[in-house]
């Protein structure tokens, strides 16, 4: 690692080496929850020195406040792209849910926990973040809601209906993947929800 | 009908009074909160007269809540003779439950759950048979490019929320129109074009 940094410029190696630890540190930390990862053990496992690494996270909290903002900035670089490339509302909402359901796999059930228990500044920083985004998504998809539905009412039972078909329980008893439940949980309120198709073409405020 | 001796017509009558005064008061705070020699005074009757109709207070809750069941059973009956479309058949099934959760309290239900379990074995039975005939009524009825178990839970969950008052408090719309509208939403995005 010296090796190789020596050849880049200060401050990318320096990123490097950030980047590296934030990698190590998520790895462990989903699974197994921030508590239960050891500083010491972390450093050992990159080949730095505790130094090196307090140097970069000054403390574990640092450390994931990062790992979360790395995240949420995953999740709004995907919306923003899947907003901004011509997709259809219900391409947009299954790009959504995968993420989605990609964050709710990439992190234990522990890890949830502990994060609000012991970081909540940073859980709370993360939740209203994913709030934002989900707004978005939200104001996103009003131009396309059949005028005589209630949208408050209709957005809030796409979100009941993708909860209930990403359970894995239910998935497992009915013999499904949750990936497949979901998108006919979205096929199933689009269709119901959304203007004709025909009417998706046209710019959606003119009325 | 067969002609009845006047004693036995009056005696059902004290009997219809007895279960009317007992619903009426345990509808709010529950079956615990009704307390037998009260009800005997403000009927005018004595208690020993009151334990004669029924043994116990787990009987006269047995008996209302056999009533309720059998009024579910008759809507169902009148729902199926109406040849209705999936979507009326679905909104007016979803408005008998509303009359149900409106006509107790959660407070009564929880009590019946906890303290009567012959009555809450009756009333588990009857949503599980409504579940199964709304099931069997719409299955056939999915498009066949959906899993129609995983349709009908999305339903359920579509219907349990417009039935949740916080929710449609938060949401600045009546249940009424909660239901009526997840419902025709879920019907036009699940079911085969044209089903009825």
């Amino acid at each position: 690692m010296v090796a190789t940094s020596a050849r880049l410029a200060p401050d990318a190696a320096r990123r490097r080496v950030r980047d590296g630890i934030l990698d190590a540190f998520s790895e462990g930390a989903r699974s197994r929850g921030p508590r239960n990862v050891v500083m010491a053990e972390l450093a050992r496992d990159l080949g730095i020195s505790t130094r090196t690494l307090y140097q970069h996270f000054p403390s574990k909290a640092d450390l994931v406040a990062s790992l979360m903002d790395r995240w949420a900035d995953a999740v709004e670089r995907r919306q923003l792209r899947t907003m901004s490339d011509g997709r259809s509302p219900y391409e947009q909402l299954l790009e959504a849910a995968s993420g989605w359901l990609e964050g709710q796999c990439a992190f234990a059930p522990a890890f949830w926990s502990q994060l609000e228990r012991d970081y909540p500044e940073t859980s709370a920083r993360y939740q209203a973040r994913l709030r934002r985004i989900l707004e978005v998504g939200r104001q996103n998809l009003m131009p396309f809601i059949r005028e005589d539905l209630d949208k408050g009412l209709a957005l809030a039972l796409m979100q009941a209906s993708l909860r209930a078909a990403a359970d894995p329980v239910r998935c497992d008893r009915l013999a499904i993947s949750r990936q497949e439940a979901v998108r006919q949980a979205i096929e199933v309120w689009v269709r119901g929800t959304l203007r004709p198709v025909r009417a998706l073409h046209v710019v959606p405020d003119s009325d | 009908m067969s002609p009845r001796p006047a004693g036995q017509d009056e005696r059902e009558l004290q009997r219809q009074e007895i279960l009317a005064a007992f619903e009426a008061r345990a509808r709010a705070s529950g079956p615990r909160g009704v307390v037998m020699a009260e009800l005997a005074r403000d009927l005018g009757i004595s208690t020993r007269t009151l334990y004669q109709h029924f043994g116990s207070k787990a009987e006269i809750v047995q008996e209302i809540l056999g009533r309720w069941v059998a009024e579910t059973e008759a809507d169902r009956a009148r729902r199926a003779e109406r040849r209705l479309s999936a979507e009326a058949w679905m909104i007016d099934a979803a408005e008998g439950w509303l009359q149900g959760q409106d006509r107790f309290s959660a407070a009564f239900w929880a009590q019946i759950q906890a303290d009567y379990p012959g009555a809450s074995s009756l009333v588990a039975e009857q949503i599980r048979k409504s579940l199964a005939a709304t099931r069997a009524f719409l299955a056939p009825r999915v498009r066949s490019d959906l899993d129609p178990e995983l349709a009908i839970l999305i339903l359920r969950e579509a219907v349990r929320g417009a039935l949740d008052p916080k929710r449609c408090d938060r949401l600045g719309v009546s249940r009424q129109v909660a239901i009526e509208q997840s419902v025709e939403l879920w019907c036009r995005g699940a079911l085969r074009p044209g089903s009825d």
